[in-house]
């Protein structure tokens, strides 16, 4: 890894959400799982609204792009597989160069691990700010009640 | 089946008299004919030979569908239940209902199209289905549970599952009871949650980790910013019909400036209608339209001075697994009324008060605890079927006697459901010719057509009628309203099968001629999902298609005849009941009723003399396989 990227990725945003204003839609999870697979559901989308729909109680799982990326740090194919954009610190998989060895989603520290696997493709996928997207991150794009917004470290 | 987009593929097939369950190709029933919904729950039924049976019959079965563009994001996670119908009046009517939540989305995801739940279990029992897998289990820890207290309890066993459960008063047979997913996502109308009950089904829950594949997912993703960039996608922050209560300034500032914890709604929907509240000592729970409607039986002039009597109402009656729209309207112009004409008393429901009617004239209305022990005792009482509105308002009325009836049918103009946006020639004849009330698409009318012009002439129906409604000024319009009912007929087969929740396919949604008005969005979403190449016309001839299904079954099973399709004699009196809020300007022209009765038979390519559809209407509608089986009953046309 290049000496300053250590730095930058500490400024690296990620997605926050808030319960107080989210409904429960999920349009964050099926517009996700549209954007980068074509297909609708939970269990593509790069983050996942969980949560206890009778008490509309929600959380938003999605990688918190840490500062220090253990994820980073265990893959056996670094700056090909996993890899840190140079100029916004954002922690992103390479499917291609992915070979699905799992270690990045043992290596998330977080329960459960913000990083999952592609049933089909057999190769990791997480949150990326879909920094392929002129707009941004399209979770935020279409929730429609300011429950989700891009936060940088410091933000809850 | 090959479907790769839309439709799962398969049908869950369980009978719980003997334990069996079984999976079967979704392509059995034609679903690109038939779409979901509605029209796959029809067809099924009409390919079990449309049983002969009561509702609470083992026979009978409880058939429930997703649609194809279910999963997707949009207002499409809605289920559609169609069965042998307990609550419709005079007959047990094989009708529908529907429901949104999530439940749809993850019978979706976990594989099925639909569950098709036959028999009746030995002892209590809630079915799951996860992922391709479905199990039959002990219930009986759960039985006389409410609402709540059974999806709680089944959360724990079935993580992130959807669950989907009757209360104690489907448990104890109430024929305005529901089935109920989350808060308040109810298949209200139909009396449903005594199904379940009849079949000793508590609960179904279902969790899948599949997802919906869309065929062409770039036209989808066009579609969806199309709308979006229409300010109609999201953030839609005005459903305040929805989410807050309407019936009074006083109500909807005390809830909301007290109450509100936030906006819910139905998954992948961008519009979020209801309002979810927590009032201490009372409960935490969603509201919608209806919900709020408690306050009535306050008294009219009190209405918005009991919040807790209103949402005590709202939250009890989702617990217990009650029709608030029932409820409602018994509370509002039955029990009035019939106090009024002193036609039955308080002991005669067996309970101890009516304070709602017992103390109008008092400055305390009864006061809030009287209010609360009216709804305990009147709740409860349904719920555990010892009042006798728990067999509905007509069964109930029946029993009371001739007088008592008259009143009721003034309320329910057919099929023993009660009066609701029937304010046009149009939506009367919509009525007379349905299997229940048409609530969920008369909003079409109401606010589309009734008050838009523009928007009816687009749509080549009549429109504008409505205008100047305040000052007494519409009157009935019966030419060429038989193309506007037909309309709404076909529009509402599409929306209970695609599916897409009603209210924002009004036609008044998505209004950006020509490139873009409800029917082309609808299309559109269907071909983009599917892959199915289906333009306005080819949609439009689905929803007929279901429409004549629908009629197909009632004329095999339930024998249905023209002289049916009619309404309760107060239509056409002078005085119609002074308690409806909504009502016809004029009381229906029997000469004029007929004549357009007839045009509308012959607009559907059914034979006038008997309202039973034609052989040549069923093969242009590639139904040749219904006609034969019409014509064998000696029933065609």
């Amino acid at each position: 890894m290049a000496e300053n990227l250590t730095e930058k990725t500490a400024v690296s945003a990620r997605i926050a959400h808030s319960d107080k204003s989210c409904t429960g839609c999920g349009l964050c999870d099926l517009m996700c799982s549209l954007y980068h697979e074509g297909e609708q559901g939970q269990s593509l989308s790069r983050g996942e609204l969980v949560g206890d729909r009778l008490a509309s109680e929600f959380t938003f799982n999605v990688c918190r792009q840490c500062a220090k990326p253990k994820c980073y740090d265990a893959c056996p194919n670094q700056d090909k597989a996993l890899c840190i954009d140079g100029s916004t610190g954002v922690k992103y998989i390479v499917a291609d160069e992915c070979d699905g060895c799992k270690d990045c989603i043992e290596a998330c520290p977080f329960d459960p691990p913000r990083i999952k696997m592609h049933p089909e493709k057999e190769t990791a996928f997480k949150c990326d700010l879909c920094r392929d997207r002129a707009e941004g991150p399209i979770c935020i794009e279409y929730c429609g009640f300011e429950s989700l917004s891009l936060a940088t470290k410091g933000d809850k | 089946m090959t479907q790769s987009y839309g439709w799962a593929g398969k049908i869950l097939w369980v009978d719980l008299s003997d334990r069996k369950i079984t999976e079967v190709p979704t392509s059995d029933f034609d679903p690109e004919k038939y779409l979901g919904g509605q029209g796959l729950n029809s067809k099924i039924f009409w390919e079990m030979g449309c049983p002969d049976v009561d509702a609470f019959h083992p026979d009978n079965p409880l058939i429930l569908s997703n649609g194809p563009l279910t999963g997707a994001s949009g207002p499409f996670t809605r289920s559609t239940v169609c069965s042998i119908a307990p609550q419709t009046y005079p007959k047990e009517l094989f009708t529908y209902s529907g429901f949104g939540g999530k439940f749809a989305s993850e019978l979706k995801y976990a594989g099925y199209d639909a569950v098709v739940i036959v028999g009746k279990a030995d002892k209590p029992s809630y079915l799951s289905i996860q992922d391709g897998e479905a199990k039959i289990n002990d219930a009986g820890d759960l039985w006389g549970l409410d609402a709540y207290e059974t999806q709680n309890a089944l959360m724990g066993r079935h993580p992130r599952a959807s669950i989907l459960v009757t209360g104690p008063a489907g448990e104890n047979l109430s024929r305005i009871s529901i089935m109920i997913t989350e808060g308040s996502g109810a298949a209200g109308q139909g009396g449903y949650g005594a199904v379940m009950g009849s079949k000793n089904l508590k609960a179904i829950v279902t969790h899948g980790t599949g997802t919906l594949r869309i065929a062409k997912p770039d036209d989808f993703m066009a579609l969806i910013r199309q709308v979006n960039a229409g300010g109609e996608w999201v953030g839609n922050n005005n459903m305040e019909w929805g989410r807050y209560p309407q019936k009074s300034e006083t109500a909807k500032a005390a809830m909301r400036d007290n109450y509100l914890v936030k906006f819910t709604g139905c998954y992948a929907c961008p519009f979020q209608c209801h309002g979810v509240y927590d009032m201490p000592g009372v409960g935490k729970g969603p509201q919608m339209c209806n919900d709020n409607w408690y306050q009535y039986s306050c008294g009219d002039d009190k209405m918005g001075e009991n919040i807790e009597g209103l949402w005590e109402g709202n939250v009890l009656s989702q617990k217990l697994g009650l029709n608030n729209f029932e409820l409602v309207g018994f509370m509002l112009f039955f029990f009035r009324t019939i106090k009024e004409h002193k036609i039955l008393t308080k002991e005669d429901f067996g309970l101890s008060a009516i304070p709602a009617v017992e103390n109008r004239k008092e400055p305390e209305f009864g006061g809030t605890q009287a209010h609360h022990d009216f709804l305990q005792e009147f709740l409860f009482g349904l719920a555990d079927g010892s009042n006798p509105l728990s067999a509905g308002m007509m069964r109930c009325a029946e029993k009371f006697g001739p007088k008592a009836l008259q009143l009721a049918n003034s309320i329910n103009p057919a099929w023993g459901m009660r009066s609701h946006h029937i304010r046009g020639v149009g939506e009367a004849l919509h009525w007379a010719t349905d299997t229940r009330d048409p609530f969920n698409s008369c909003h079409d009318y109401v606010s589309a057509f009734g008050v838009n012009k523009t928007i009816a002439d687009h749509f080549d129906v009549i429109g504008g009628y409505l205008d100047g409604e305040s000052e007494g000024k519409h009157q009935n319009i019966y030419e060429d309203t038989e193309h506007q009912t037909t309309w709404v007929q076909n529009h509402q087969c599409l929306r209970n099968s695609l599916p897409i929740c009603e209210f924002p396919s009004m036609p008044s949604w998505f209004f950006h001629p020509p490139e873009m008005d409800i029917q082309i969005f609808e299309s559109k979403c269907l071909s983009a999902v599917t892959g199915l190449d289906v333009d306005v016309d080819h949609l439009w001839e689905k929803g007929n298609r279901i429409w004549n299904l629908r009629r197909a079954i009632s004329v095999l099973r339930e024998d249905r005849h023209k002289d049916d399709d009619t309404l309760c004699d107060d239509m056409f009196k002078e005085v119609i009941n002074v308690h409806a809020p909504e009502k016809l300007p004029a009381p229906l022209d029997r000469e004029k009723w007929d004549a357009l009765k007839d045009r509308y038979y012959e607009l559907r390519g059914w034979n006038v003399e008997t309202g039973r559809p034609e052989r040549a209407i069923l093969e242009s509608l590639d139904m040749k396989d219904v006609a034969d089986k019409l014509e064998g009953a000696g029933k065609l046309g």
